[in-house]
């Protein structure tokens, strides 16, 4: 545990010192949200899966950039094979990486939900809030997985640019600027259209299984929960053979 | 709190058992075989690309060999195994996170180890008090070195892996480094020390290991590592023109040359030292003689290029 802490301090430090890292995923979802997100009004469920939307877009930029160009990063340092002869197993260092990036979601989520209460007019109730984190935090383990696979096969320069290319396509295809596919009426989350091929896609799917929690659990969430731990499993999978591929370069 | 591993009684402190290891088609170490004794100062020798970094990342659990095995105090290398908590390593190539001040750095490093020194402790003893509130990113190289080496040494291991721990340092950054390695022996540590800076391994190492091309070329305690060079050096000053200085000498068997920026002054390389030494008082009046045993450079220089000649012939 001493360890742990020690790993999730010096990590978290370092991301703290680096404003560019921080600055633009804290701002960007909020900016969006405001700019875009607010002026599509509807109901109270509309409004709330817009802003679920928002928190979603927020969580994916945490996992993509700081797992993905962040394992990046470390892999090729000096530093990371100086500590791998030091007394250390690679799951402290994991868990201590895995505890600052839920740090910095709910760093970059608080300003996104502030400005759905205080200027978004977004009503929850402590039900629905709950519900509503639990399908946050479900769809951010695939999504997860998926930025340290990124981290685990591409070089820096290679991570960023898919990091890039995953973080805004895949967020706009999902549905998370626009509330979903829950929300593309104006009425009540469960009266909107059906999910559409967009239900298939990771953000999707994280994002039918968050309206899915608004509505108390109606609609697609088993097909959500079923695609999201098909993602879960893939994306393992992936970070775990790159691991494995990583290590092996770096040690062998 | 993390408990204490402890050496295997009687255990060598480093033992290679037939170890090889590649990089594609380059082998990097073959077949090598050694043993070090616990305290006292290894130093490790080699040309460049002889296998010195590679021995060294076998052994830290860095890499992992091909073929043979490695042990540390009596325990199997292996990534995080027991032996991490034994052998503390300041790597050739230091590159900390930029963002991290040295107290911050050094702080984490130690938290490895349960038997580690004091951060404060470690600060004030590498100097680095003035420059502990600084962040990495803005270090000198100098000070970058400074700081593995106190990561590495404040960790109290048994064994301390310094991987050309003078480069890139000033006068003084040298002689820290020289302190340092004296306190680890004086405590009963073991240090191994690969350099190219022979006047550091000249003060500091009690016993060598040479490798060329991956394999081990020997091993010796230094007396017997200089006494391989079969020779001592006469130097001597005269008055005597060359020409009759050449004649003592080859009277007596010897080949003198002269000192190349010294006039009047001379030296004779000679198995039989004090004949030599004899044959050149008696011949020269007072010729302020010194005798020396070659350094460990040249000895080195010459180990490896018969080597090198004997693998030609071959």
């Amino acid at each position: 545990m001493t360890l742990v802490r020690a790993h999730f301090r010096a990590e978290l430090v370092q991301y703290l010192r680096t404003p560019s890292f921080y600055l633009p995923l804290a701002s960007y979802p909020v900016l969006l949200y405001l700019a875009v997100g607010v002026p599509l009004g509807g109901g109270d469920d509309r409004r709330l899966a817009v802003l679920v939307g928002y928190v979603l877009f927020s969580v994916l930029g945490t996992v993509t950039f700081q797992f993905g160009v962040g394992v990046a990063v470390s892999r090729q340092s000096a530093w990371e094979r100086w500590l791998f002869t030091v007394p250390v197993s690679a799951s402290t260092r994991l868990t201590a990486r895995l505890a600052v990036a839920c740090v910095f979601a709910v760093l970059f989520v608080v300003p996104v939900v502030a400005a759905g209460a205080l200027l978004g007019g977004v009503p929850a109730d402590p039900d629905q809030a709950a519900r509503i984190t639990a399908a946050v935090l479900a769809g951010s383990v695939p999504l997860g997985l998926m930025g340290l696979a990124m981290g685990y096969w591409f070089p820096v320069r290679g991570a960023l640019g898919l990091a890039n290319l995953v973080y805004l396509p895949l967020s706009f295809v999902g549905g998370l600027f626009s509330g979903g596919t829950g929300a593309t009426s104006t009425g009540p989350v469960e009266d909107a259209r059906a999910p559409g091929i967009e239900l298939f896609l990771p953000t999707g799917a994280w994002s039918e299984l968050t309206h899915a929690a608004i509505g108390g659990w109606r609609g697609s969430a088993p097909i959500a929960v079923a695609v999201l731990l098909l993602y879960t499993a893939a994306f393992a999978a992936l970070a775990v053979v790159g691991y494995r591929r990583s290590q092996a370069v770096l040690f062998t | 709190m993390r408990a204490e591993v402890r050496p295997v009684a009687g255990a060598p402190a480093v033992e290679f058992r037939g170890v090889s290891k590649a990089f594609g088609d380059t082998a990097a170490l073959r077949d090598a075989s050694f043993s070090l004794a616990p305290g006292g100062v290894h130093a490790l020798l080699g040309p460049n690309g002889s296998g010195k970094t590679t021995a060294i990342d076998i052994l830290t659990g860095g890499r992992r060999a091909d073929a043979g095995e490695v042990r540390a105090f009596g325990h199997r290398v292996r990534r995080s195994g027991p032996t991490a908590f034994l052998v503390s390593l300041m790597p050739q190539a230091v590159d900390f996170p930029e963002y991290l001040t040295c107290r911050e750095v050094l702080t984490l490093c130690l938290a490895h180890y349960p038997q580690a020194a004091p951060v404060d402790e470690v600060l004030r003893r590498f100097d680095l008090v003035g420059i502990a509130a600084r962040q990495t990113g803005g270090l000198s190289g100098g000070q970058a070195r400074s700081l593995a080496l106190a990561c590495a040494v404040g960790a109290n291991t048994r064994m301390v892996v310094l991987d050309e721990p003078s480069a890139s340092l000033d006068v003084f950054g040298r002689e820290r480094v020289a302190r340092v390695v004296g306190e680890v022996r004086d405590r009963g540590g073991t240090v191994l020390l690969a350099s190219h800076d022979m006047q550091e391994v000249e003060r500091l190492a009690d016993s060598i290991l040479c490798l060329r091309r991956g394999e081990v070329l020997g091993q010796w305690d230094v007396d017997d590592f200089r006494a391989k060079a079969g020779y001592r050096t006469v130097t001597f000053a005269t008055s005597l023109p060359a020409v009759r200085v050449r004649e003592l000498c080859r009277a007596g068997g010897l080949d003198a040359r002269p000192d190349e920026r010294i006039p009047g002054r001379w030296h004779v390389d000679t198995d039989r030292s004090d004949a030599a030494a004899r044959l050149l008082l008696d011949g020269t009046g007072h010729p302020c003689l010194t005798i020396t045993q070659p350094g460990i450079s040249e000895v080195f220089e010459r180990i490896v290029a018969s080597d090198e000649r004997a693998g030609v012939t071959a």
